[in-house]
């Protein structure tokens, strides 16, 4: 596999591993999880 | 006034993996995948995730905003707005009725071919990959000579179809409570489906050549108009937002739940999904170029092509065709119909019931019926010229153009701080003053850059694909279909609303 092709793999699984993990980090601040 | 219990989603889980299975459908495995080789691969990305972080989410917390806020699906919330802004709600209900009268139609194909995959009907081996697009304009669409020449109907996709359209009802004559937890299914159904072609595909010989067409980045490319369109279309398109359908899904949500956190989880899980299916889309497409000794280039496509001629070519040349065969295309089912629930449910139902009142059963028996008379037409030998020209007409125009619309109305004729306020008091994320902007200026100048950059331009000074319906052409029956919806509209607005918080 080429370099730049790899390093969008890293690149943009860490934005959505770090992107939804963020958001769940966020859960039960202020709105509820269970309604 | 006949009294309607608004419908709830049962747990912010079920709302979450609703919203998300509408997002997801098939668009993410047959558009997104080409758009990024197509557009400058990883660099595609970068504008791709900018797309939306600025426009998607923003969009999406509108929508859900705006239907928590009144309760209402899309004409209560234009209603609310104001009484003259109603058929801005209407407008784009009758999109995600066209919508999902045609969508279901290709569902209903993907189960055919689902079926066809045990016998692979299509044949195996390097001859039959040859033949795939032969099957599929013959056997499976009987395809005629053009849009008037309707031929007759093709019994075998009726059916299919009449199987969608009844597992459709009896996922929503019970509400979001039955959608909210069938939608947990068909989103992680999918998902495992995904990962197993993933896996497939990976070790298929040829399948790392495939993904550097996919993945290697052109950074030259985001100096262009056209990944900026693509990558902005590409998000419009693959939310659902625009068809009506997210506003009665927020309208279904408590009323202290969180809004904003929910539309950034429904919108990175919805782009992490694309990004996991080029995987799977472009490791196979590498095995079909090795193994036809030609470029990834002369395999690449989207669509239909890529669903119906370019996977089942791919399928026929690998060991145990029919069960990767039944695996995609049940993946295809999977993703299609949760995004059918919600165009049929939260586009249309919801707004008619919001309207009207009356029982949910009854409604959506008689959507169904209504839909599947609809989609007939679809079915028939000249089906794919009408599906192509309605989908033109509705999922691109009117999407984009009811948007753009409903942006403006919301940021400039009504107050976009009020809704920003109204979420920020339950949700885990607050968002600041720069949303108000997005939605007054990026939203609409985005949206209508898409229409005139990738439409007009192009549907104006030409017929669109050249098709010739009796005296008119293919445009013309673009701006019909959409002038059509836009005095339906008007006439719904002006009919006295008995539902739930009428006059």
């Amino acid at each position: 596999m080429e370099a730049g092709a790899i390093i969008t793999l890293l690149v943009f699984s860490l934005i959505f591993i770090g992107g939804l993990t963020y958001c769940f980090m966020q859960v039960g601040k202020c709105g509820q999880w269970e309604d | 006034m006949a009294e309607v219990t608004r419908e709830r989603w049962t747990s912010r889980t079920t709302f979450l993996f609703a919203a998300i299975g509408s997002a997801i459908g098939l668009g993410n495995v047959w558009r997104f995948p080409y758009l990024a080789y197509d557009n400058g691969g990883g660099a595609f990305l970068v504008a791709w995730i900018i797309g939306l972080l600025i426009l998607g989410i923003p969009w999406l917390i509108m929508e859900f905003g705006m239907g928590r806020m009144f309760q209402k699906g899309a004409p209560g919330v234009f209603a609310g707005v104001g009484k003259k802004w109603e058929w801005l709600g209407w407008w784009p209900s009758y999109v995600a009725f066209l919508i999902v009268a045609y969508y279901a139609v290709v569902i209903a194909w993907a189960l055919r071919y689902a079926v066809s995959s045990f016998t692979m009907e299509w044949g195996t081996g390097e001859a039959a990959a040859g033949t795939t697009a032969d099957f599929f304009f013959s056997n499976i669409l009987n395809i005629s000579s053009g849009p008037t020449d309707f031929g007759g109907i093709v019994w075998l996709t009726l059916a299919m179809l009449a199987i969608v359209w009844a597992v459709l009802f009896l996922i929503m004559f019970k509400g979001a409570g039955v959608i909210g937890k069938v939608a947990v299914y068909t989103v992680i159904i999918p998902w495992v489906l995904l990962i197993a072609l993933l896996v497939r595909g990976l070790t298929l010989p040829g399948a790392v050549e495939g993904l550097n067409y996919y993945l290697n980045p052109d950074w030259s490319a985001l100096l262009t108009g056209d990944i900026w369109f693509a990558a902005f279309s590409q998000i419009a398109f693959t939310l659902s937002v625009g068809m009506a359908g997210m506003y009665a899904y927020g309208s279904f949500v408590a009323k202290k739940a969180d809004i904003n956190n929910n539309a950034m989880i429904t919108g990175f899980a919805n782009n992490a999904t694309s990004f996991l299916a080029g995987f799977a889309v472009f490791s196979t497409l590498g095995f079909l170029a090795t193994s036809l000794s030609v470029a990834v280039p002369d395999v690449a496509g989207s669509g239909l092509g890529l669903a119906f001629i370019t996977y089942p070519a791919a399928i026929s040349m690998m060991p145990a065709a029919n069960i990767i065969g039944v695996l995609f295309f049940l993946t295809l089912f999977f993703l299609g119909i949760d995004s059918a629930f919600f165009l049929a449910h939260g586009g249309v139902i919801a707004p008619l019931r919001d309207k009207f009142g009356g029982g949910l059963a009854k409604w959506t028996a008689g959507f169904c019926v209504v839909a599947f008379l609809v989609g007939v037409v679809f079915t028939t030998q000249a089906g794919l010229y009408w599906l192509d020209m309605i989908d033109r007409a509705v999922s691109f125009y009117g999407l984009l153009i009811t948007g753009a619309l409903s942006c403006i109305v919301i940021g400039w004729f009504w107050k976009p701080k009020t809704l920003r306020d109204h979420v920020n008091a339950t949700s885990d994320i607050k968002i600041g003053a720069w949303w108000d902007w997005v939605i007054k200026l990026v939203l609409p100048i985005a949206l209508i850059f898409v229409v005139i950059y990738g439409g007009f331009m192009n549907d104006i000074p030409e017929a669109y694909e050249g098709y010739e319906v009796g005296f008119l052409n293919g445009s013309h029956v673009l701006w019909i279909v959409l002038v059509v919806g836009l005095i339906l509209s008007f006439i719904l607005q002006k009919v006295k609303t008995r539902g739930e918080g009428g006059e």
